[in-house]
């Protein structure tokens, strides 16, 4: 099962609450705003503000 | 929440996933169904399950839905939801880890927002009721089930104190009371309302923490239990069946719409 785009098309950041980015190398759902990177595992999006990181860019 | 419950809650349920995959699958099919109805889903809804554990709310729904979400904390509850999802193939579901104070979904999402026996885990229950309004639709609904504990202060403080020693992640179950005041105060009314009283057997609801008879756990929640017998002291109407003890939890099912006026984000 990949990764529902049900679900990317409506996640936004936990935080901030603004839509989340598929990274480039897709293992990732980016914050165009708080800049963290919210992890995906097994296809699922960790949207846990604990387990982000930030980049830099 | 803090930091700390959050992990309490984590390791609990990671510890307990098998547990409560296998055995409860806390409700019969039959009480599953009714809690399915109670709602009256309509096949344009999109759904999301606050707190889903193994899945089992939203799985139910889906094939009555658009489409059926569901956000855990706990990462190994949203894998077992997964596998629960594929050997059912259902397409119209998806699963997200996330928390119930900080959802991940814009204002106004959903046509229902459910919750099912989760708000005695989580410390301020009125930031995660806001939380799960935001996101919902205004025409929506919200649909919260949990157990309702007792109104008396000393059964309601023992009922607290059995739930706690079988469940360190548990913070506390909310009288009838608190929950109607809880929804008014967050501009919501109650469009319908059930009161169940839900038999479990004590052991296997101790194996669903992951307490064997032979853990120091199993044995001091249950001395407790047994001395609340007499007197029905914790509200558990707790009664000796062999080697088992019947217990009962009683849930409230609430379903709820904003209020025309009052509502506030």
């Amino acid at each position: 099962m990949a990764i529902s785009q049900e679900l990317l098309d409506i996640l936004v950041c936990p935080l901030c609450k603004v839509p989340v980015k598929l990274t480039p190398d897709g293992q990732g759902l980016k914050c165009g705003q708080c800049r963290r990177v919210y992890p995906i595992k097994e296809d699922i999006p960790v949207m846990l503000v604990d387990e982000a990181r930030i980049e830099a860019e | 929440m803090s930091k700390k419950h959050k992990e309490t809650i984590q390791k609990q349920f990671t510890k307990t996933v098998e547990a409560f995959a296998k055995y409860a699958v806390r409700d019969t099919p039959e009480i599953l169904a009714e809690k399915v109805e109670f709602v009256k889903p309509q096949a344009t809804d999109l759904v999301l399950d606050v707190a889903c554990g193994p899945g089992a709310f939203p799985l139910a729904l889906a094939p009555r839905v658009r489409f059926a979400m569901g956000i855990d904390l706990t990462f190994e509850m949203l894998r077992q939801s997964r596998a629960f999802q594929a050997e059912r193939q259902i397409a119209n579901a998806a699963f997200v880890s996330g928390e119930a104070e900080q959802l991940p979904f814009p204002d106004g999402t959903f046509n229902l927002v459910t919750c099912q026996c989760s708000f005695h885990h989580i410390p301020k229950p009125e930031l995660a009721l806001k939380e799960m309004l935001r996101i919902t639709r205004p025409d929506g609904r919200l649909f919260l089930i949990d157990t309702v504990a007792p109104e008396s202060d000393a059964k309601f403080e023992l009922h607290n104190k059995i739930e706690k020693l079988r469940d360190p992640s548990h913070t506390l179950s909310l009288r009838l009371t608190t929950y109607l005041r809880m929804f008014e105060e967050a501009g919501v009314e109650v469009t319908r309302q059930g009161l169940r009283r839900r038999p479990r057997s004590f052991n296997q609801w101790m194996l669903r923490a992951g307490l064997e008879p032979h853990h120091k756990r199993y044995q001091e929640t249950r001395r407790l239990l047994e001395d609340s017998i007499a007197g029905d002291r914790a509200g558990f109407s707790a009664r000796p069946q062999g080697e088992d003890i019947e217990i009962v939890h009683n849930e409230g099912m609430f379903l709820l719409a904003r209020q025309a006026e009052g509502w506030e984000k």
